[in-house]
């Protein structure tokens, strides 16, 4: 099935815009359902996501604190990463 | 003569008798009889002859009987020894190398031992941290309620350095 040119020229436009708009698209998971106070105290903390696109998710599993996503770069500031990166202390540990 | 008994006649009789006698018997029964007397002697001479002969070869033979078992003898023994030094000899090649084995199995096993023992302590590290892992999230999750948590979130906030990296996932 040949597919008309002009068509494909868009659709391959627009998944490049949502492409580059999820780059921008910033995610902060948290262990409960965040209110303005929160929001406007974790963009203050972090400047970046003062214009940006933000998704709230909630996951209870991180105990409390948060994890902030952009792309493919994380920011875990969760007790459950905290956690995390105390095992791999220990499994360090001779 | 006639008076005393002695007849001449009779007398020279007797002894023509006993000269024809004589000679007959030197003639025909002597003479054989002397020769097969003779020849049994010579009979008698070879037989003896022949046994002195059979008997210094039995002599021999027995000196050379005597001679090769002697020769014999000392050569199953010069064998024997030979068996008995080759014998000692891979008896201790043999004791050597199952040392060698014996060292080599021990070592093995050591190092298999260290192995196993290595395993089990990683093992058991990680089934500890595990636990203790498990323990601190569950009571963390039971202790803190929304209140706690909320207080907690923005205590890690406020400690947070003023410039924070992202870090690829």
């Amino acid at each position: 099935m040949k597919i008309d040119p002009r068509i494909k020229a868009d659709l391959k436009a627009r998944l490049k815009q949502d492409l580059v708009a999820l780059k921008k698209q910033f995610t902060v998971i948290s262990a409960f359902k965040i209110g303005n106070e929160e929001i406007s105290e974790i963009k203050k903390k972090f400047p970046a996501l003062k214009d940006a696109l933000i998704v709230y998710e909630v996951d209870k599993s991180l105990i409390a604190g948060y994890v902030i996503k952009i792309g493919s770069k994380v920011l875990d500031v969760s007790i459950r990463g905290k956690l995390q990166n105390f095992k791999k202390l220990i499994y360090g540990l001779d | 003569m006639e008076n005393l008994g002695i007849d001449i006649k009779l007398l020279l009789a007797q002894a023509i008798n006993f000269v024809l006698f004589f000679i007959i018997i030197k003639k025909f029964v002597s003479k054989p009889f002397m020769s097969f007397l003779q020849e049994e002697k010579n009979k008698e001479k070879e037989k003896q002859r022949l046994l002195e002969s059979a008997q210094k070869q039995e002599e021999a033979f027995l000196l050379k009987e005597k001679t090769l078992t002697k020769r014999m003898k000392e050569e199953m023994n010069k064998v024997l020894q030979d068996a008995k030094l080759e014998a000692s000899k891979i008896k201790a090649d043999l004791i050597i190398e199952a040392k060698e084995e014996a060292a080599t199995i021990k070592n093995n096993a050591k190092k298999e031992m260290e192995a196993e023992k290595e395993s089990l302590y990683s093992e058991v590290k990680k089934k500890v941290s595990d636990l203790s892992l498990f323990i601190v999230n569950k009571a963390l999750d039971e202790v803190l309620d929304e209140d706690l948590k909320k207080k907690v979130t923005q205590k890690i906030l406020s400690s947070l350095p003023n410039k924070v990296d992202f870090h690829e996932n």
